[in-house]
């Protein structure tokens, strides 16, 4: 069987099974395919394989990929970015959080370093009245051997140098009602925005109790147990 | 298009769900058209992907001398050429796996339901540029002027590579119904 060499025709026969011929074209197909086995098989195959079916990978698929697409951009046009993105999901108030435990480590490093609760505490006697060095090299002060008086000057001393530390503590803890997240939340799509909203249900469902039913300043929680 | 480019010159300036539109907009088809040309969802689901970022990172040089979707085929087609030359490489369609029916119009039998995955075996077997052709006018239905875009070819480049495509596929079918009928 001799192929059919009328290729202005051929051309057409994809347009004619999309229904896409009118007039004149569509006269010439119709009278030519009465004519022609060879242009009639081709049609057939232009017909299976236009028919081939694409599996559908779903809705859920269609609706989370630009947000595959979106993380694709971030990891490639900048590793840091990435990075900083993730910071930047986390909640605001964890900024407070690290705040407090670094003003923690500050706090126990004056502890150890500081002899003065022993200084301090034992005030010497008139008649006995040791070297501090003396007192400081042999006598691992117990809190139980303190009197009153030496543990109401220890918590004094303690009041005072502790006072800056909880002050800066006070001010690194994000107000709940100053802070504006407006310009960082408007940045965020619907799927960011409910993983945040999550997070905060989360951290402090207490808090945001509280605030939902009094409007009251919050007391930050103690810092030492 | 012209809602493409007001999607574009947003995303240029930042907005990042206008790029997201833009996605929404134009995903399901370039998947549909790169399964076709990879074979399977996983590949299909990745190529898209790769296209969509490559069109994110690129679009500050977009000229616009085409429209946005032929300019993201055209990344996506290349994009699959690679994923598929390998592929392809491996494949091998053997005249003996068709199944013809004996109806004397041999070639008409391929509408036969067990002929297509032959059909798909024997598209797999094409050079490159004439199974993209094929598959982008018969099931992309792009006219032969948008292929010839997308291609970066003359349309008489692609109107002959669609018939080659078309005439390779015929043989294929041919030489099995002789065969077939020299047997019986």
């Amino acid at each position: 069987m001799s192929g059919c060499a009328q290729k202005s025709l051929k051309e057409l026969l994809p347009a004619y099974r999309e229904g896409g011929l009118a007039g004149q074209d569509l006269r010439r197909v119709e009278e030519h395919l009465a004519k022609c086995t060879d242009c009639r098989a081709e049609l057939s195959l232009v017909t299976l394989l236009a028919e081939e079916p694409v599996p559908d990978p779903g809705e859920a698929f269609w609706l989370a990929f630009p947000g595959r697409v979106a993380r694709a951009v971030q990891e490639q046009t900048s590793p840091a970015a990435g990075s900083r993105a993730r910071r930047w999901f986390a909640p605001r108030f964890a900024l407070g959080a690290a705040s407090l435990a670094v003003a923690v480590l500050a706090f126990v490093a004056v502890l150890l370093l500081r002899p003065a609760p022993l200084r301090i505490a034992r005030v010497p006697s008139a008649q006995n009245t040791p070297a501090l060095e003396d007192v400081l090299q042999t006598e691992p002060v117990s809190l139980s051997d303190m009197s009153a008086s030496e543990l109401a000057a220890a918590a004094a001393w303690a009041n005072s140098a502790f006072a800056p530390i909880r002050e800066a503590i006070r001010e690194n803890l994000p107000d709940e009602g100053e802070q504006d997240l407006s310009d960082d939340l408007s940045d965020m799509n619907s799927a960011e925005l409910q993983r945040v909203s999550i997070m905060l249900d989360r951290q402090a469902p207490s808090r945001r109790d509280r605030l939902h039913s009094d409007r009251s300043p919050v007391a930050p929680e103690p810092c030492f147990v | 298009m012209d809602d493409d480019l007001d999607l574009i010159k947003r995303t240029v300036a930042g907005d990042r769900e206008a790029f997201d539109e833009l996605v929404r907009r134009h995903q399901r088809q370039l998947y549909a058209m790169l399964f076709r040309m990879v074979g399977n969802q996983e590949d299909a689901a990745d190529l898209m992907q790769r296209a969509f970022v490559k069109a994110f990172t690129g679009l500050g040089s977009f000229e616009r001398r085409s429209s946005f979707k032929t300019w993201l085929y055209r990344i996506a087609i290349n994009l699959a050429k690679n994923t598929y030359r390998d592929r392809a490489r491996a494949e091998y369609v053997s005249i003996d796996d068709v199944v013809l029916s004996r109806n004397p119009r041999t070639l008409d039998a391929l509408i036969v339901q067990e002929n297509r995955s032959l059909v798909r075996k024997a598209l797999a077997g094409l050079p490159e540029k004439q199974r993209t052709t094929l598959i982008l006018r018969i099931q992309g239905e792009k006219k032969f002027e948008e292929i010839a875009d997308l291609m970066q070819c003359s349309v008489g480049t692609a109107k002959a590579n669609y018939h080659h495509a078309v005439q390779k596929l015929k043989a294929l079918m041919e030489r099995g119904a002789k065969a077939e009928k020299d047997r019986s």
